[in-house]
């Protein structure tokens, strides 16, 4: 019990696992390549809320300075600031392969990875 | 203070410049992009090589505060005899755009040689700034930057099955920097740093044991699947048979390797002795590498086009890296690492003599490309001589590093290991004397080979200086080694 | 089908063994919402002691990523332009004469109240998506994050009037010049410093004055901002249009 009572505690952590997981058995199983490219977002996701909650502070308040700082309470602001570069990194990967899904489409006339298959291995 | 203070930035700021501006360049005039990009990469190269030199001469790496924050407040460059990777880097991509010049132009569609050479510098940028940075989320960011660039290479050709081996390199390689990601943030949730000599120090001391080793295999997952070893190899061979043949030679020579120089980064933060006591990786790296130098030089005899053979057989030589770093002693180490250096060359010779071949007659396929040997007699014979290099033989590069594996799994008393090293030599040797039995000793079958002439000169001359530089690191072996020498010590100790 | 549900049984077994591990980690790591865990103690509470006197501005996370690790920045401005770059290798650039979305082949136009709501909140939402780049500093806020607004308000703007309206007036030439702007700015600061003497990107320049150098790190912060903003608007703005095709 007391490894559920630790997990209970880590909440975030522990469904950011989870999320990672749902994320990963998305892109493994579903056959849409759209499915896939929402399974990887999924992943991306929970990365990113794994990473913020890291810096979570009970009763702290957003990091913008008022006066002292000594006495207020503040959120850890350096997990905030290295996923906003993480957000727009897992974008540009978002819009590279929803290029290539176009053009796959324009090519094949489908996105469905077994049907891809078989093209590949009929050619 | 004078501007060589400020050359560790420049050598990453000038390719990124230069790839940011391409566009401009490319609307004054379609053709003086290629210029261009050469210009950038010859100045990024003589300052890398300034950096080396120095490292070489001082043995101490070189730090750069950005900014003027002292690390861990802010991010410092810390060059050391890895960076050396650098320059290494840079002279490879010089040659493969002085190659690219003439290649592009007749193989792309024309809307798309603009967005190549800028694809091609935010490479090198990306791939310089991944060696040379000592922080750990910006080894990251430069790992996208790298690996978005690579994806897009590989599918710039426009054919379907270009597109579609890009998007299954994408999918894997986006995963794997995933798993890079939640690395760092369980890294940075025990020790609350991300420079990576303070994560060094703090993870000596830190009680959080299975959060460490799990950011380990985290990582570890990630970069294999960057460095394409064994089972997570499956994205390779077609990403780097379908994508145009600089662009392969620069994917097989430079970007897997990136995913080793991460393994070996990662290797450096958590030292060495703690790897071997937090995970079984004393056997396991070892036993991974093995199983690639057999199955890709498997694999490899049995294709028929000479781009997949070669995406094979870079899966076999990336397993004797890996080998040699999973035997984790003096041999082993030095070996595997040198090999990187060496094998990046080899490659990339063998890559733009098959792209030279292709620009000529069009043809990929073994048995299409008989008596090609008569015809191109320059290209062939310095394929050769990279085959040649690639088995292992002295006085070519090729042998040093594979000889110092062998006596590296011997020492260690796991002469296993220096069986299956042969044993994939061999294979190699085979396949690749089916290559030279089929240009040389066979009559040409296409018109295209019977029409062939030599390559024109400004695909020569990369090829021709490579090949050189086979035979001069061959006979000059000692110097890599002798370089390398005080990482492998600090490492070690 | 037997296949199937083998492969299905392998990949959630892995699964499931990856989430004992990682379960297991996740038990064992600091507490959530301690203020005396690792992270909090280190690198951080001199970022919040100190960043206003020596980085500039009173959002302590606007520091950071621009002036503690504006190199970071440097390379995510690198990372969205290269998928612009890719983008662009990808699918070529946008042409009038052979893109178009459903809406311009279509005989009925959207709604008339869509567009009538669209066309007076469009300029509302630009000028919250430049609210938000120029306030950076002081407040929540941001060189991206404005700029997704401003790129989101012109996407909308899109969607509503058709292709073929909207790229009469953003023309390929006229973003080009803007998609650049990202990574440049930041070179231009940087080399600005390097000029002087200092390392790259830095801030605190010493030929002004004492009193006058936390101004002036301001106006170089204010500045990189724009561009990251304007830069990223027009990336995402162009990247949509790259995107248009039409089904055949």
């Amino acid at each position: 019990m007391n490894i559920f009572l630790k997990l209970y505690l880590n909440f975030n952590y522990t469904v950011s696992m989870i999320l990672f997981l749902i994320g990963l058995y998305t892109i493994i199983s579903k056959s849409n390549l759209i499915k896939k490219l929402i399974g990887l977002n999924i992943m991306e996701t929970s990365v990113f809320l794994f990473f913020i909650s890291i810096g979570a502070v009970k009763g702290g308040r957003a990091p913008i300075l008022e006066g002292t700082a000594s006495q207020v309470q503040y959120v850890n602001p350096l997990p905030q600031a290295l996923i906003l570069t993480g957000i727009v990194v897992a974008v540009s990967t978002t819009a590279l392969a929803l290029s290539l899904i176009i053009k796959i489409y324009e090519h094949c006339g489908t996105i469905e990875a077994e049907k891809l298959k078989e093209m590949e291995e009929g050619r | 203070m004078n501007i060589t203070y400020h050359f560790p930035i420049l050598v990453v700021a000038l390719p990124l410049v230069g790839g940011a501006l391409t566009p401009f360049v490319g609307k004054i005039n379609k053709r003086y992009c290629a210029l261009w990009s050469i210009l950038i990469t010859f100045f990024s190269l003589i300052i890398s090589l300034f950096l080396v030199l120095k490292l070489a001469l001082t043995k101490k790496p070189i730090n750069y505060y950005l900014g003027g924050w002292s690390p861990p407040y802010g991010i410092e460059i810390r060059f050391d005899e890895l960076s050396a990777a650098s320059a290494v880097i840079l002279g490879l991509i010089l040659l493969a755009l002085i190659f690219s010049w003439r290649y592009v132009q007749k193989e792309l569609d024309e809307r798309s040689v603009v967005p190549y050479y800028s694809l091609f510098l935010l490479n090198t940028a990306g791939m310089v700034g991944f060696v040379v940075t000592g922080d750990i989320f910006n080894l990251f960011v430069f790992l996208e930057i790298l690996s978005l660039s690579a994806y897009a290479l590989v599918a710039i050709g426009g054919e379907r099955i270009a597109e579609m081996a890009a998007f299954k390199y994408l999918l894997m390689g986006a995963i794997s920097s995933l798993a890079v990601l939640l690395g760092i943030a369980f890294l940075y949730s025990i020790t609350g740093t991300l420079n990576m000599y303070d994560l060094h120090q703090r993870l000596q001391h830190t009680p959080y044991l299975k959060t460490a080793s799990l950011a380990f295999s985290l990582f570890l997952i990630g970069f294999c699947v960057k460095a394409a070893i064994f089972p997570l190899h499956i994205w390779l061979p077609d990403a780097h048979a379908i994508a145009p043949c600089p662009v392969s030679a620069l994917l097989s020579g430079l970007v897997v390797k990136s995913g080793i120089l991460g393994i070996l980064r990662i290797i450096s933060i958590y030292g060495l002795h703690t790897v071997l006591n937090l995970t079984f990786l004393n056997s396991f790296l070892a036993w991974l590498g093995t199983i690639s130098i057999v199955l890709g030089a498997f694999f490899a005899f049995f294709q028929n086009d000479i781009k997949m053979m070669l995406a094979y057989s870079t899966i076999s030589n990336i397993g004797y890296i890996v080998l040699g770093i999973g035997l984790a002693d003096y041999y082993g180490l030095v070996g595997g690492i040198v090999h990187i250096f060496n094998h990046a060359i080899i490659k990339v010779t063998l890559f733009l003599c098959s792209g030279a071949i292709i620009y000529r007659t069009g043809l990929r396929t073994l048995s299409d490309l008989r008596g090609i040997g008569r015809k191109m007699p320059i290209t062939m014979a310095c394929m050769s001589i990279a085959i040649i290099a690639i088995t292992g033989i002295p006085p070519t590069n090729g042998f040093i590093c594979k000889w110092f594996i062998a006596i590296g799994a011997v020492q260690r008393d796991k002469p296993l290991f220096a069986v299956a090293l042969l044993f994939g030599a061999l294979f190699i040797f085979a396949y690749y004397i089916k290559i030279l039995n089929s240009a040389y000793f066979r009559e040409p079958i296409r018109k295209e080979v019977e029409e062939a002439i030599e390559a024109p000169l400004s695909l020569l001359i990369p090829i021709l200086l490579l090949t050189s530089a086979c035979l001069v690191f061959g006979i000059l072996a000692y110097a890599p080694l002798a370089f390398i020498k005080p990482f492998v010590e600090r490492l070690l100790a | 089908m037997k296949n199937k549900i083998f492969n299905q049984a392998i990949i959630i077994t892995g699964l499931l063994a990856f989430a004992l591990l990682s379960l297991s980690a996740v038990a064992e790591m600091p507490r959530f919402g301690d203020p005396n865990n690792p992270p909090n103690l280190h690198v951080v509470d001199r970022y919040l002691e100190k960043g206003e006197e020596e980085a500039g501005c009173k959002n302590v996370v606007t520091d950071i990523i621009l002036n503690y690790r504006g190199y970071d920045t440097m390379g995510e401005v690198t990372v969205i332009f290269t998928a612009l770059c890719a983008a662009l290798a990808i699918l070529k650039r946008e042409n009038f004469y052979t893109s178009f979305s459903l809406l311009d082949t279509s005989p009925n136009k959207t709604s008339i109240v869509v567009r009538t709501i669209i066309a007076l909140m469009f300029p509302l939402i630009f000028l919250f998506g430049l609210y938000v780049i120029l306030h950076g500093e002081d407040t929540p806020g941001g060189g991206f994050q404005g700029g997704t607004v401003i790129a989101a308000s012109l996407i909308l703007f899109i969607l509503v009037f058709g292709f073929r309206y909207t790229l009469n007036k953003l023309s390929p030439k006229f973003r080009e010049f803007f998609e650049s702007m990202a990574p440049l700015s930041f070179f231009l600061v940087g080399s600005l410093s390097l000029i002087i003497g200092l390392e790259f990107l830095s801030y605190m320049l010493p030929i002004f004055s004492e009193g006058y150098r936390l101004e002036v790190a301001r106006l170089l912060l204010s500045f990189i901002e724009i561009g990251i903003g304007v830069g990223g608007a027009a990336i995402f703005t162009s990247l949509f249009f790259s995107m248009q095709r039409e089904e055949k």
